[in-house]
């Protein structure tokens, strides 16, 4: 017979899926600090490894990825917290606008570029979507 | 025996002056009512809005307030007795254990 103490084995718990999240970023780290409080918000969380983070740079967004970030108000969150999601196994997606994509290096492009047909699905796929 | 209540998370990080705050406020409100467990996290401006008279009063009817601490002290908010203030582990947790979650910016 299961007992408690089998229910509650590492491997069971482990089992679980984790819940996806799914934060969309609008606002313009440029002008806009709330950009810098969901990138943090999305570090913070996705640090204790409960839920599956992905954040998606939306148009003027992406600019938290181009090579002036550091100079962004709140850039250190940017510095900080973008590599910490890669690290936990988030991915941090951009969809740069014409005018944004000029900002950003062909390579970070390449790398993390979204589609829209992409963006539908993962929102579909998240268990909560998060929009700043 | 009665079902296990549902649990709702709700993260509002607007201004109490905000439509969104209201509308955030509104949902626990109705999730209240419905005898769900209501877990409100205030991040970024809604801290300023954790001594509302309307969050108060949903306090009042068992909602479970929690507020970014660190916003708080951007702000210069001093922190009170009548939320729960803390980081974004806390966030984590109201993310991780609730059924449904939902957000309001």
């Amino acid at each position: 017979m299961e007992t408690l103490s089998d229910k509650l084995k590492p491997h069971q718990l482990e089992a679980k899926p984790k819940r996806k999240v799914l934060i969309i970023i609008d606002a313009d780290p440029r002008t806009n600090p709330r950009a810098a409080e969901a990138v943090r918000l999305a570090g913070g969380v996705c640090v204790w490894e409960q839920v599956e983070v992905s954040i998606v740079l939306h148009h003027a967004a992406a600019h938290a990825l181009s090579e002036a970030a550091a100079d962004l108000p709140e850039g250190k969150i940017y510095k900080q917290f973008l590599p910490m999601i890669r690290e936990k196994g988030g991915r941090v997606y951009v969809m740069p606008d014409d005018q944004t994509m000029e900002a950003l290096d062909t390579e970070v492009i390449l790398k993390n570029h979204l589609k829209e047909p992409a963006l539908a699905e993962l929102a579909a796929e998240a268990a909560m979507v998060i929009r700043f | 025996m009665e079902p296990k209540a549902r649990k709702l998370g709700i993260l509002i990080s607007v201004a109490p002056t905000h439509a969104s705050f209201h509308h955030g406020l509104r949902l626990a409100a109705a999730a209240l009512s419905a005898k769900d467990e209501v877990y409100l996290y205030c991040l970024d401006d809604a801290v300023a809005g954790v001594e509302d008279e309307r969050v108060q009063t949903l306090r009042g009817h068992g909602l479970r307030l929690f507020a970014c601490a660190y916003a708080c002290q951007r702000r210069k908010i001093v922190p009170g007795e009548n939320a729960l203030y803390g980081g974004l582990t806390l966030l984590n947790d109201v993310m991780a254990a609730t059924d449904r979650f939902v957000s309001f910016n």
